[in-house]
């Protein structure tokens, strides 16, 4: 499956707090969402995000607190679009080099290059919180009854 | 060798007797008799690699020793009456010649061979070892382990280490065999893991055995409760014993608080309005049942830590939760610490005098002091509730009884409320990924709630690197419910523990539970084969992320602040190609086993067939491919 789309340039970015970097770019990729999984898989992202981009419970402690924000469109900044996602990805490994990431791991150009971050995009761009409401899962109304009732 | 006609023999006369073996080791100090120092230039040659007449021993191309007269009442039969009058219900072993004396009266003395004790196998010295630490977690009391000299000793010594570390009693009896394969024989075997042992002693008569079995014992149990160690020599294992009696034991009394501390607690307990009263870790269940009264005595509301660990106070009990407000005007502490009284019993950082080779265990060390504050009493916790108890009962005048039963209903019925509510919160909370393959880790606990929450259940493993979702979601109501951790963060300890669990629940109709990380379970995969061949109701679910997930992220994080890319991560932190299949392994071992599940809808049928099996004393493994964490 392969999806086009445009970038938007010249935007500004606030990452990291205080931080404002200026983005001037042009150009889009095409996507291949198979490739984009490899890479979510190869590249380790969801060791800590999860295969569909929910999280995980527990990480390792001290270093990655808080938990990683769900990878779905709208809840994270930095998923509004391939520029801002690459930007993301990159900004630490080659703007920032007197700070490392304890966080996220970065990702220069030379690790992913810019046709694979728009793979990895346009695979990203595929979750969706779809998990059903409280009431609407057999096991934990259970639970819940089998308090109520104790 | 006969020790038969040996008169008068007392705790003094086994001290005076082998006073290196005995009383030194009493202060931590070394037991090794004159006899062994002499053949310490033959042991210093024990380390060079064994002869050809060695290897040929060991492997049987011998003939064995003649006999020139049978013995009739073998001195391990004596042994094993100790340990029958000790109340110990297992032996685990990997076998040995060095004990054969001992694994032959286990399972042939009479009138009842092979129970209390009953001989367990292991496939391995680490997994016998945290069967013992599981088994004695689950229980409150130590079951023995028997090992042989030095190279199974060796294997045991991590899982030593972290039931030392976790406070857990278990007695150890190193087999030792001076005629045999000299990289077997040491002068002093207890050397190898004295500091993280509590005490050991090397008898070298059998009368002095016998004794230094129950001392063993008796130490173990004493708090701080850790692992100790008893040489059992092969000869006197296998010497007449004539007409000798096992002597008497004494149970130990653990330091209570003194009487004026319990009464001063029992008044300030009386006469507060909002008293508070936090349970830690107790010893057995007989102090978590006395915990309970003192809580409905007074009406405290009750902190536990019984979804994070053994021996603590039910969390279903109606003063179990915050109580009516937080503004507590008396807190007592039991084995915890608290701002107001806290009762804790010396830490094992007080034998740190065992530490004879410096070796600097850096948790013994720096638990070592317990400061001197105020309100901190050192005693053991579980025998000073009677006491206080026993002040309260002569103290409570009418009215504050009306008080304190009006107190109970209104804790309970605010703590009942606010249990729902978080429960709700925290269901809420892991709805996250619900529907997701593989499997999230807060599914693969709530699914299985449903199946067991009716049951005696016990979780066996430790449960935090797959996200520990019961601490928050099931209800721990027994002081077996959730035995915690490995006490020294070392792998490979859950499949034993959980073993060792089971076999508490054996003969007991409860059901154990393991939840299984796949770096964890193939250090000693063997301990599945000890579930199958004793019938231990054990349910072991795999949290397969197929990886050493834990490394797989600390290798991540490092390659991406060093900017290489985390493409090659992966390289010697997980477990693939190929794919370990835990269902044939379990298999083979001779456990009923399904997987590997990755549809989430699949789960809870598994989860079914699962219970029903274990609920038969069928062990069952459930492979389930996990989210990483
Ligand atoms: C004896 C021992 N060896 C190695 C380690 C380092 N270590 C810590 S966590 C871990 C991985 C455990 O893997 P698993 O049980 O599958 O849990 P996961 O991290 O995958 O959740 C390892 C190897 C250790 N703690 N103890
Ligand atoms: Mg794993």
């Amino acid at each position: 499956m392969k999806l086009i789309t445009r970038d938007l340039s010249g935007l500004l970015l606030k990452i990291q707090g205080a931080v404002i970097i200026s983005i001037f770019y042009s150009g889009a990729y095409a996507q291949d969402l198979e490739k984009g999984q490899e890479i979510y898989y190869e590249n380790g992202c969801y060791t800590c995000h999860g295969y569909q981009g929910k999280g995980t419970f527990v990480l390792r402690a001290n270093i990655l607190t808080p938990t990683p924000p769900v990878l779905v469109k709208g809840k994270a900044a930095f998923l509004g679009s391939e520029v801002l996602f690459r930007t993301y990805l990159r900004m630490r490994g080659e703007q920032r080099h007197d700070k490392p990431s304890v966080e996220m791991p970065h990702y220069p150009a030379s690790v992913i290059n810019d046709a694979s971050v728009a793979n990895l995009y346009a695979f990203i761009s595929t979750f969706t919180e779809d998990e059903p409401e409280l009431e609407d899962i057999e096991a934990m109304q259970w639970i819940l009854d089998w308090e109520e009732k104790r | 060798m006969s020790q038969s006609g040996k008169k008068g023999l007392s705790r003094r006369g086994f001290l005076g007797s082998t006073t290196v073996a005995g009383a030194a080791t009493l202060l931590g100090g070394t037991a090794i008799p004159a006899k062994s120092q002499e053949q310490s230039a033959q042991g210093n040659a024990s380390a060079s690699r064994p002869s050809q007449a060695e290897i040929d021993r060991d492997t049987a191309v011998v003939n064995l020793p003649q006999v020139d007269q049978t013995v009739q009442r073998p001195g391990s039969d004596l042994m094993v009456e100790v340990m029958n009058k000790l109340g110990i219900e297992f032996v685990v072993a990997n076998p040995s010649s060095s004990f054969e004396g001992l694994h032959e009266s286990i399972i042939n003395k009479g009138p009842e061979r092979n129970t209390k004790p009953e001989l367990i196998s292991a496939l391995h010295e680490g997994s016998a070892v945290d069967m013992a630490h599981g088994y004695a977690k689950a229980t409150g009391y130590p079951m023995a382990v028997m090992i042989h000299a030095t190279v199974g000793l060796q294997n045991a010594s991590m899982a030593i280490f972290q039931a030392f570390l976790d406070k857990t009693p278990m007695v150890i009896l190193v087999g030792s065999d001076d005629t045999f394969i000299r990289a077997h024989i040491a002068n002093d075997l207890g050397a190898l893991v004295r500091p993280y042992t509590k005490w050991d002693a090397k008898p070298t008569t059998l009368p002095d055995t016998l004794l230094a079995i129950q001392q063993a014992y008796h130490e173990a149990m004493t708090p701080p409760c850790a692992p100790t160690l008893v040489v059992v020599d092969s000869l006197i294992q296998k010497q007449e014993a004539g007409n000798l009696t096992i002597p008497e034991y004494q149970a130990p009394a653990p330091l209570q608080i003194s009487q004026n501390a319990a009464q001063e607690i029992a008044a300030g307990l009386l006469n507060a309005q909002n008293p508070r009263i936090n349970v830690g870790r107790l010893r057995t269940p007989e102090g978590v049942a006395l915990s309970v009264t003192l809580a409905e005595l007074t009406g405290a509301c009750v902190g536990t830590n019984a979804n994070q660990g053994p021996m603590s106070f039910p969390q279903g009990h109606p003063l179990c939760g915050p109580g009516l407000t937080q503004d507590y005007d008396f807190t007592l502490g039991l084995e915890v610490k608290t701002d107001g009284y806290s009762i804790m019993a010396p830490d094992i950082g007080t034998l740190q005098d065992r530490d004879h080779n410096g070796v600097g265990l850096a948790i013994v060390s720096s638990r070592g002091e317990m400061a001197p504050e105020q309100g901190l009493l050192v005693a053991d916790a579980q025998s000073s509730i009677q006491p206080i108890i026993d002040a309260i009962m002569a103290d409570t005048t009418p009215q504050q009884r009306t008080e304190i039963a009006s107190r109970r209903q209104q804790i309970a019925d605010v703590n009942r409320q606010q249990r729902q509510q978080e429960l709700r919160a925290q269901l809420e909370r892991r709805r996250k990924g619900w529907g997701n393959s593989p499997v999230s880790t807060a599914r693969l606990y709530a699914d299985l709630w449903p199946h067991i929450a009716n049951e005696d259940w016990c979780i066996g493993s430790q449960t935090n690197f797959s996200g520990g979702h019961h601490s928050d979601i099931w209800l721990h109501e027994k002081p077996y419910s959730c035995l915690g951790g490995s006490g020294g963060a070392g792998i490979g300890y859950s499949l034993g523990a959980t073993t060792g669990a089971a076999l508490a629940a054996r003969d007991r109709e409860r059901i154990v539970i393991g939840f299984q990380g796949d770096g964890d379970f193939n250090f000693m995969p063997g301990a599945l084969w000890t579930a199958a061949h004793h019938q231990l109701p054990m349910l072991v679910i795999m949290h397969n992320n197929r990886a050493w997930h834990q490394e797989y992220m600390f290798i991540q994080h490092l390659t991406g602040e060093r900017g290489r890319g985390t493409d090659r991560a992966h390289v010697g932190t997980t477990l693939r190609d190929p794919f370990v299949d835990y269902k044939m392994i379990a298999q083979g071992y001779g456990v009923e086993a399904e997987g590997p599940i990755s549809d989430p809808e699949q789960l809870s049928a598994a989860y079914a067939r699962g219970v029903a099996a274990v609920k038969e004393g069928r062990p069952y493994l459930i492979d389930v491919l996990t989210q990483p964490r």
